[in-house]
């Protein structure tokens, strides 16, 4: 799934560990996020957007067909 | 986090109870295990107590990385992030759901070309297929009705 987790960090000048270590998970986490390689839970992608103060839609773009087709 | 070091602490004291009984054992096996008089005994009370240092060594190291921990909260964090981490999970859980899967269709596999050769293998081989189907049925059936 595409997030904009890698362009938040980079403009709020945070590193993979902060951000890491602020949500509560590894680095490689958060570069496999970025990376597209896991798709973050619920749990994990609202804290992601808790802690750049926005919403989970604003981080994590939705707009993949096979969610839509559901 | 104070749940989280109430978690580690129990741990490192079991651990520790399980290193005095492995210690135990080993001293009884080096005490009283080498009377034996055939080669094969040998070969197996070398091996027997080979596993049981090398189980006592990777202890240790666990042990050692608790002790860090319930010390410093910096490594307490750490330990707390690794173990919870949701990636970390989802491999181990997909890791063990794919070996054992291919576990069983080896041991089956291993079972009946055994029986070519032994049966007593053969039977043997098959007991661990039942025992692991038995564990994986009793698994799914306790998780079904966990979630």
């Amino acid at each position: 799934m595409k997030s904009r987790i890698q362009e938040l960090r980079k403009k709020n000048k945070i590193s993979q560990e902060e951000l890491a270590n602020a949500v509560g998970v590894t680095r490689q986490t958060i570069t496999s996020l970025e990376n597209e390689k896991y798709v973050a839970s619920l749990v994990l992608a609202y804290k992601i957007a808790k802690y750049f103060h926005l919403t989970i839609e604003d981080v994590f773009d939705f707009s993949d067909e096979e969610i839509n087709t559901l | 986090m104070n749940e989280f070091k109430g978690v580690i602490s129990r741990r490192f004291k079991l651990l520790i109870s399980v290193v005095v009984l492995f210690v135990l054992i080993v001293l009884a096996f080096f005490l009283y295990g080498y009377e034996t008089e055939s080669n094969l005994g040998d070969f197996v009370l070398g091996m027997q107590t080979g596993i049981f240092i090398g189980t006592l060594a990777l202890i240790c190291v666990k042990i050692n990385r608790l002790r860090l921990a319930l010390r410093d909260e910096a490594a307490l964090k750490k330990l707390y992030i690794e173990e919870k981490d949701e990636r970390k999970q989802l491999i181990e859980q997909s890791t063990n759901s794919l070996s054992l899967q291919i576990i069983l269709l080896l041991t089956s596999l291993a079972a009946v070309v055994a029986g070519f050769f032994s049966v007593t293998v053969s039977i043997t081989l098959f007991a661990v297929l039942a025992v692991l189907s038995l564990v994986m049925v009793i698994a799914k059936w306790y998780y079904n009705r966990k979630y």
